[in-house]
């Protein structure tokens, strides 16, 4: 009877250990999945930023507005404003050479609290859905790190992308977002000028 | 039966520890690796936005490859520091910016190097300077792209020949901004100046021992280059009074919009007599205001006048003063034509006196090039 009760409770404490066991596994490929998603999110933040860099560096050095201004070069005052960032209708992320008249320079990706859905494409033609949220701040070239505010203007934009997905098991992370990134674009006359010899 | 048991449950504790031993390597193993590419990506986009940062500063500047290297990697001195460099932080990592002379005469390379945790990520680049900095003359075109494009000149009186007012002072530039470089300038008796050192508040440090040219009846210059500061200092030593006669700063800048600046170093020591050069501007499809800085040394406030006179096109504009200014022995004036068309190209410059005096320079330049 005692051996009985013995590897009864034995069996209990087994099941037990075992059912934890299948639970850290279970959160094991939830972590898997939530680094799946971060290394595929890394991708669509580096495409962003690379969407960015193929951009005027404000609509004042755009090809168009910088050729109807006889090639003279801008006074910093003459860059968009802070509250004026992203008021066109802005890029789509995932095409975003769709929309060149409205989408030419790099305040135009800002889209203040709001999000874009941009897919992730896998070989086999899939998508997963990712949530992305760009801001575009003025910065000084003494400190990367703290947005200007009001209407300071600098010849240097702070890009900051951050993305979300319903997939992600992190706390709160629908909210806010799993993942942020930041680059520093810099004025550059010699490529404004450049790309108005060009053309638009 | 209960050993059956017994067995069974020891066997199965022992095989769901190893396993769980196997997934926490498996695991541990996988973030080791997330973090070191988490890392790296970092770092990337570090670099390049140290980079970014980089490439505006090196543009604005231009050139040549000492004033390039002395902005970004700094002094050792009165050197340019060829292992130094800029350090910032950014993103929860840190940078390093700097340029590095290589074997081709004007071209540099450009290196961002980005560092987050572990891992780092450099961004080079090679960009050509611009032209050294011209010893004497200078002429900015419209169409440069980069380098300067604007001079503005301010200085300080040093004496009368017969009293030495200062034999030191400093010039303050109110504005630093997009500043490629500077010239810092003595002018006066030369065979009566010792040396003279220039001290900056970025920290260079130069004396200066023989002049950089004499003029007529002994009157020249010291001159060196400088790179960007705020404050310039000048230190003259002078076995007596009859030797410095001014100092002048030039800023060479690059401003927004197209510009013309054509300076030339005129040289001439005039004595009851007048002289005249003629200066050819860039043609423009409209009218553009015409400026012309004089800068002189050895002006008198004894009452002896000098009358400087700017022509285009046959209108005149000239005006004549009888003080220096800022102060004895030195004065920097400014002749102004208004919408000049933009067909005239040729504009005639001249100073008459009844004074002694040294006509150091005259600064042609235009407000924009439409």
């Amino acid at each position: 009877m005692q051996q009985t009760i013995f590897a009864i409770m034995a069996l209990a404490v087994t099941m037990l250990i075992s059912f934890n066991q299948l639970n850290s596994h279970t959160q094991s490929y939830s972590r898997l999945i939530d680094d799946e998603l971060e290394v595929m999110g890394s991708g669509i933040m580096r495409r962003v930023m690379e969407t960015a860099e193929v951009l005027s560096f404000d609509e004042r050095t755009t090809p168009t507005v910088w050729n109807a201004n006889g090639g003279v070069e801008p006074l910093i005052t003459e860059f968009d404003l802070t509250a004026n960032f992203g008021n066109t209708p802005g890029c789509d992320l995932d095409e975003p050479f769709k929309n060149l008249v409205e989408c030419d320079d790099i305040d135009d990706l800002d889209m203040g609290a709001g999000w874009q859905d941009v897919p992730f494409y896998f070989p086999n033609g899939d998508s997963l859905m990712f949530g992305v949220n760009v801001q575009v701040h003025y910065v000084a070239q003494t400190d990367l790190n703290t947005p200007l505010s009001g209407t300071a203007r600098t010849e240097h934009k702070l890009v900051v992308v951050k993305l979300r997905s319903e997939l992600h098991t992190g706390q709160a992370r629908y909210t806010t977002g799993f993942a942020q990134l930041r680059r520093v674009f810099s004025y550059n006359s010699v490529l404004a000028s450049d790309r108005a010899s060009a053309g638009p | 039966m209960g050993k059956v048991i017994a067995f069974a449950v020891v066997g199965t504790l022992v095989f769901v520890m190893v396993k769980q031993e196997s997934s926490t390597d498996t695991q541990m193993h996988a973030d080791a690796t997330k973090v070191g590419y988490q890392e790296d990506f970092l770092a990337q986009e570090i670099a390049m936005s140290a980079f970014s940062i980089l490439e505006r500063q090196v543009e604005s500047i231009g050139g040549p490859v000492d004033s390039l290297v002395g902005a970004i990697n700094g002094y050792s001195g009165s050197v340019p520091n060829l292992s130094g460099h800029t350090t910032g932080d950014f993103q929860g990592g840190t940078y390093e910016i700097s340029v590095i002379p290589t074997a081709a005469d004007d071209v540099v390379e450009l290196q961002a190097k980005g560092m987050y945790g572990n891992e780092s990520h450099m961004v080079k680049k090679f960009f050509t300077a611009t032209a050294a900095i011209p010893v004497t003359d200078w002429e900015y075109g419209c169409n440069m792209s980069q380098g300067p494009n604007f001079v503005e000149i301010q200085g300080l009186g040093m004496g009368d020949g017969g009293t030495l007012l200062n034999d030191g002072g400093s010039i303050v530039l109110a504005d630093t901004h997009q500043v490629l470089f500077l010239k810092a300038q003595v002018g006066g008796r030369t065979s009566n100046i010792n040396t003279v050192n220039f001290v900056t508040s970025a920290g260079e440090d130069t004396t200066l021992t023989i002049p950089t040219a004499s003029g007529g009846n002994t009157m020249g210059y010291f001159e060196s280059p400088l790179s960007n500061t705020s404050v310039v200092t000048v230190d003259v030593d002078v076995p007596s009074n009859n030797g410095a006669r001014g100092f002048v700063v030039y800023a060479h800048r690059r401003i927004p919009g197209s510009h013309f600046s054509e300076g030339r170093y005129m040289d001439v020591r005039m004595y009851h007599n007048s002289h005249t050069e003629t200066f050819t501007i860039p043609p423009a499809a409209n009218e553009r205001d015409v400026h012309v800085d004089f800068v002189m040394y050895d002006k008198d406030d004894d009452g002896r006048t000098v009358t400087m006179t700017v022509e285009a096109d046959g209108e005149i504009e000239s005006r004549t003063i009888g003080m220096p200014n800022p102060e004895r022995e030195l004065a920097i004036e400014t002749v102004t034509i208004e919408e000049v068309p933009g067909h005239v190209t040729d504009i005639i410059v001249s100073i008459d006196t009844n004074d002694s005096l040294y006509w150091k320079m005259a600064h042609v330049r235009t407000d924009g090039c439409q």
